[in-house]
């Protein structure tokens, strides 16, 4: 009963600035999708896509595959690597901000003088990201689907568009696990913010150099960009149901360990 | 552990991370219904005892008990039955005054519209503030609202940690006023504070913790006598030196025109004694902390 207090006070707490980023993303995958329909880039495709693989026209029809393989070509091909990172470190700086101002401000020196436990603290936090998430993957699923729809046309199927959704909730769930046992021990917004930082784009790198460098395959399966995949899913990919499960299951893990941590931690504010 | 005993720590340690000592070995017993005030100055280990006691960080040694129940195992219970007041103003600065109080009464269990509305009028809280946002309020008014958040619930035990910092004297007087109510009615209260006449005023109790250690729990009327105060005086002639010397008090300081002196009689016979210097200014001062604490050794050597 307390602990849904706290539950819908957090998410009210994380209502606006959900809702911001919401709408954020749905515009800027819908200036994206503009710009991957333009017609210059239409009149340039359209020299060399003579064909589209045999595969794709079965699985999607014609009007799909030649929109798909235009929209990933320009979207994922030349400015992907750039804007995925842009896009996890927004949400990072965003969400992290949710976490800190719970649990490392001084909120959390009034919170825990109430009959709340630590743990139900982080299970809300843990639900209300999740739900944050969700909503974001959501929005970049519509705004990307509706823009191709509007200003591509053809008849289009909205299951790439939903797997790729699925696959970056899949990865923002890991990072958000990452974030949550950084938070939890960290002693400050700045801290995190520092350390995540750094932390993330480390990951990034690891998942970028991985073919380039043998080395590194031991340790990319801990980047969660390296599961990040839409090109395959555009193609007609899944996020396999097993990677999917691990996902999930990893990022819960990394969020129980942060409970864990929490617990032990020494609150010096408040 | 004694039944009166609302609060008792037991050789009470903490050491942080870097070495720094919080407080050491530090045992205090806090009593059924009354105001203790815990007396030291800034980084002496008044936070981190409080601290303790809320469970916010865990001691590295040594036991705390509230209402008979451990501090770490039984936070849950015990915090069903406390008011609590940071010293850090009130974070949640999206919230209106009123949300907030409605949130931490609702996270208490036990949200008091009566006793709220009373602590409103009893801090001349108008209507109009109670609804705007924390974030719009002054220091004093975000400290007021944090106290009222502490004392809605009528709780068993009231643990503050530097109430009155922000707060303009009549609201301080009014915070004194109500904290004496509380005890009246049956509350205990453990404060901190660095103001000894702020302790003088409303405790029952002191203890002076210095450098994290424990020096002294001394009833309110005990503290007095560490309480030297001082007499500055600016003569527009100077006397002879041997009128000066006094049982009174003693000297500490002589310059051409002015005397600095600790009063070690009664102000009376003093303010009679130096009618007849001709004066151009003087003051007596109260105590600092440090001087109180070297008071205390003065009578108290290791």
């Amino acid at each position: 009963m307390i602990g849904n207090i706290h539950l819908k006070q957090s998410a009210k707490g994380i209502r606006t600035k959900t809702l911001l980023l919401c709408i954020g993303l749905f515009v800027f995958e819908f200036l994206f999708a503009i710009l991957a329909s333009s017609s210059y880039i239409r009149a340039d495709l359209a020299k060399n896509m003579k064909e589209t693989p045999p595969m794709v026209s079965q699985m999607m029809g014609e009007g799909f595959a030649d929109a798909v393989m235009k929209y990933s070509i320009m979207a994922f091909g030349y400015v992907h690597p750039f804007m995925l990172v842009l896009f996890i470190l927004f949400i990072f700086f965003a969400f992290s901000q949710v976490i800190t101002s719970e649990i490392s401000s001084g909120a959390i020196g009034f919170t825990l003088s109430k009959p709340v436990s630590r743990n139900r603290i982080f299970f809300n936090l843990w639900i209300i990201i999740y739900i944050g998430l969700g909503l974001l993957s959501f929005s970049t699923f519509l705004s990307s689907f509706l823009g191709i729809v509007i200003f591509q046309g053809g008849q289009l199927s909205s299951a790439p568009f939903g797997n790729i959704a699925w696959n970056l909730f899949l990865v923002m769930i890991v990072v958000a696990g990452y974030v949550s046992i950084l938070a939890a021990t960290s002693d400050s917004g700045k801290i995190l913010f520092t350390r995540g930082g750094v932390i993330l784009v480390v990951l990034y790198l690891i998942s970028m150099a991985d073919p380039l460098w043998k080395p590194l395959e031991f340790i990319s399966p801990i980047s969660p960009f390296k599961y990040y995949i839409p090109m395959n899913l555009f193609l007609g990919g899944h996020v396999p149901t097993l990677t999917a499960v691990l996902m999930i299951g990893v990022s819960i893990l990394m969020f129980g360990f942060a409970a864990f941590l929490f617990n032990k931690k020494d609150i010096a504010v408040g | 552990m004694n039944m009166q005993n609302i609060i008792e720590t037991t050789n009470l340690t903490k050491y942080y991370k870097n070495g720094v000592v919080g407080i050491e070995n530090l045992s205090l017993t806090v009593r059924e219904g009354e105001i203790y005030g815990f007396l030291g100055s800034n980084g002496a280990g008044k936070t981190t005892t409080i601290r303790i006691l809320m469970n916010l960080i865990f001691q590295t040694s040594g036991r705390a008990q509230i209402f008979g129940k451990d501090c770490v195992k039984q936070r849950l219970e015990i915090c069903k039955d406390i008011g609590y007041l940071p010293s850090a103003v009130i974070p949640h600065r999206y919230m209106t005054g009123e949300g907030f109080l409605d949130y931490m009464g609702k996270l208490s269990g036990n949200g008091n519209q009566t006793q709220r509305r009373y602590l409103l009028d009893r801090f001349e809280f108008s209507e109009r503030d109670f609804k705007r946002k924390v974030k719009d309020y002054s220091t004093g008014m975000a400290r007021k609202i944090g106290i009222i958040q502490a004392l809605q619930t009528k709780p068993r035990l009231l643990i503050m940690d530097e109430p009155t910092e922000g707060l303009d004297p009549v609201m301080q007087n009014t915070f004194y006023e109500l904290i004496r109510e509380y005890r009246d009615q049956g509350s205990t209260v453990f404060l901190s504070s660095h103001h000894l006449l702020e302790v003088e005023q409303i405790c029952d109790r002191a203890g002076i913790i210095r450098n994290g250690h424990l020096v002294a729990v001394e009833k309110i009327n005990d503290l007095a006598r560490y309480k030297t105060r001082k007499i500055w005086i600016e003569f527009k002639s100077f006397p002879d030196r041997a009128e000066l010397d006094s049982p009174l008090w003693e000297i500490m300081n002589l310059t051409d025109n002015s005397l600095e002196a600790k009063i070690t009689g009664d102000i009376d016979s003093i303010i009679k004694m130096i009618s007849k210097f001709n004066i151009r200014d003087m003051s007596i001062s109260n105590p600092n902390l440090h001087e109180i604490f070297m008071s205390y050794y003065q009578e108290n050597p290791k």
